[in-house]
């Protein structure tokens, strides 16, 4: 049936494809497609053009070019020299640690959500919701003021005596702090809605057919809820890779990221094409994880499995 | 021998299912009949053990399971949706309860797949989300029977499937349940489906058994009005009985013309007089034992049967008759004619309220 109507429309189309592409429902998509090219797509062919230049202004003249910047970067990272490859680790590090602590805190909530709760559960997710109206440079400053020395943590301790303890900021798993909770909605809700999308009888079947608890997680939850995890995981990563605010307010520019630091080579330094070389890199190493994260899904079985019921 | 006791669920104040008892042999194909909403599903979920009942008691072959989880219950449900494990090939589905039970599975999967009439060497290996409804219904199936229970329960399985197929897969249910020598309950609100496959018959209403027995029993001498009217289409008409006794009564009705001694197996006296759509004709002169002169509003052809819809004005009532096509033709009937809806008194069954 669905091939066959693939069938039909692809028929009906083929006489004059781009064409198609001006009539409903490609029409529609027109907008948005414009907007991505401007907004998306001319910024990515800027910072590619900006990182081969040797000055802060924008020449199209391929004699000008120069592959120095990346050339620093890359010679930096092998030579073990420079602060590029430890960034990047870190940046990783980081990105990973975040990955698996938001998923660890979000995959329990997410099912009593889904599946378990039924009263309050509008205030659960209006809890789950609401932080995100607020700027994200409030909520990670509001840590900041937390744990600073003298800050809230320092008086409450203080209050029970203790004054010599090791500094809360500016270290590796403070932004890591900072990114799994800001970060952690993007994992909860693809979680929550897979859940959401498991039938009841799939559970009473199983059930029925004499699967205990620990076959039912194994053989059921996880394997339906695994492009929920996927796609969770996919987000908060890649978000993570760019984690900046974060970075510049709870590591306090002793602990970098490799967003931090490319804000730091067009705002503090005011070089454009080392900042331009490092934001492809970033957008490299970010693609790489997409790929590899999104290679053990089918998107298109998720995208079909809302039309199948 | 499957006996349900005082089976009762309670929401609240909504009684779901009141005081339902249950008596089903090994090996027989029961089924649970009733219309929406009258509890029957409840009554199903209760015997699966995925509800647990406000009171009373369920007892498989001497042993208490009213309170045995799913899990551990010797019952395996095929659910109305068949909730197949979407993630899962048809075999996997299939060896699913194979490995839950901590069995090998060794061409226990082919072997069902052929039981159920699908052919293992295309199906096996297709995704459950791949196949058709009917084909979905019996990889459920062969799922279920993988779990090798002592009773499968079904609920209304054939429910969404298109009319030949159905009528095909009650069939083959029907097969299968001698076949296999296992205890089978069905749960559906199709008449059709209850009188072709079921050795026994629980009419349900309201939560409650208000008849049970072989289906012709019930379908030929129903206990009352809703069961009469639920077993077929047929019309109803208020009767007044007299000399009730003795396998007969004396039956008059401002309803129709005529009265007459109609066969009946009550002894209470009747208040209905029942007939059904295929025992009654329509003609301008009154030629049977009883007839209700009615105005014809209406003329469906059915295929080899025609439907006449009619009306009284008087008494405010509507009437219908089921009549071959060839009987029709030989009548001169057309809609706004002024005619007799009569039947013979054989045909008419009595019933109280």
């Amino acid at each position: 049936m669905e091939s066959l109507r693939g069938a039909f429309s692809d028929a009906s189309e083929s006489d004059n494809p781009l064409l198609a592409l001006l009539r409903p429902p490609y029409l529609f998509m027109l907008p948005l497609t414009l907007l991505l090219l401007f907004m998306f797509v001319g910024p990515m062919v800027a910072i590619v053009l900006f990182s081969i230049q040797t000055g802060n202004s924008i020449s199209l003249d391929p004699a000008m070019w120069t592959l120095a910047n990346y050339e620093e970067i890359i010679s930096g990272m092998l030579g073990g020299s420079g602060i590029y490859g430890k960034v990047m680790a870190n940046t990783v590090v980081i990105s990973a640690i975040t990955t698996a602590t938001t998923l660890v805190f979000s995959y329990p909530a997410a099912y009593a959500l889904a599946r378990k709760i039924k009263r309050y559960k509008l205030v659960f997710l209006l809890m789950l919701i609401i932080p995100l109206f607020t700027s994200v440079n409030i909520r990670v400053f509001g840590w900041a003021l937390f744990l600073v020395q003298n800050g809230v943590l320092d008086s409450i301790v203080g209050l029970f005596g203790v004054t010599d303890y090791p500094s809360m900021m500016y270290q590796r798993w403070t932004i890591i702090l900072g990114t799994t909770y800001v970060y952690m909605p993007f994992m909860l809700f693809p979680i929550y809605l897979s859940l959401l999308s498991i039938e009841d009888t799939t559970f009473e079947a199983a059930a029925d057919l004499g699967a205990n608890k620990l076959t039912m997680f194994r053989k059921i939850l996880l394997p339906l809820s695994m492009p929920g995890i996927i796609i969770g995981s996919l987000f908060v990563f890649v978000l993570s890779l760019g984690a900046d605010v974060e970075a510049q307010i709870l590591g306090g520019g002793s602990v970098f990221t490799m967003a931090s630091n490319i804000n730091y080579s067009f705002g503090y330094s005011q070089n454009w094409p080392l900042g331009s070389a490092q934001a492809v890199g970033l957008l490299l190493i970010t693609l790489v994880a997409g790929v590899i994260i999104l290679r053990t899904i089918d998107l298109r079985e998720i995208a079909s499995r809302g039309g199948e019921r | 021998m499957l006996t349900a006791t005082n089976l009762r669920k309670e929401y609240g104040s909504l009684v779901a299912v009141d005081d339902v008892n249950l008596e089903i042999e090994t090996g027989e194909f029961a089924t649970i009949v009733g219309p929406s909403g009258c509890g029957k599903t409840t009554l199903l979920r209760m015997l699966a053990g995925h509800l647990e009942p406000t009171s009373g008691e369920i007892n498989l072959n001497g042993q208490d399971i009213t309170y045995t989880s799913p899990q551990e219950r010797p019952t395996s449900l095929v659910f109305q949706s068949w909730a197949l494990f979407p993630h899962m090939t048809v075999r996997e589905n299939i060896e699913f309860p194979i490995k839950t039970t901590g069995r090998e599975v060794n061409g226990q999967v082919e072997e069902l797949l052929e039981q159920v009439r699908l052919d293992p060497d295309v199906h096996a290996d297709k995704q459950a989300t791949e196949l058709s409804g009917g084909q979905k219904q019996r990889v459920a199936l062969a799922r279920s029977l993988a779990y090798d229970p002592d009773i499968l329960l079904l609920d209304e399985p054939l429910a969404s499937l298109d009319y030949v197929l159905q009528k095909r897969l009650q069939r083959e249910l029907a097969d299968l349940n001698v076949e296999l020598d296992m205890t089978f309950i069905y749960v559906t609100h199709s008449l059709e489906a209850a009188l072709v496959m079921s050795d026994k018959l629980f009419v349900l209403d309201d939560g409650d058994t208000i008849q049970t027995g072989p289906p012709e029993d019930i379908y030929r001498e129903p206990n009352n009005k809703f069961i009469a009217e639920f077993m077929g289409d047929a019309n109803v008409f208020a009767v007044t009985a007299d000399n009730v006794g003795g396998g007969t009564a004396d039956v008059t009705s401002t309803e129709f013309e005529r009265s007459g001694t109609v066969d009946t197996h009550l002894d209470d006296t009747p208040e209905y007089l029942v007939v059904r759509y295929d025992d009654c004709i329509v003609e301008p002169e009154l030629r049977k034992d009883f007839g209700a002169e009615v105005h014809v509003d209406n003329i469906l052809v059915r295929g080899n049967t025609v439907l006449i819809e009619g009306s009284n004005d008087e008494t405010d009532q509507d009437y219908v008759a089921e009549v071959d096509f060839e009987v029709f033709e030989g009548v001169d009937l057309e809609v706004g004619d002024t005619a007799y809806l009569q039947w013979d008194a054989h045909k008419a069954i009595l019933v109280p309220e």
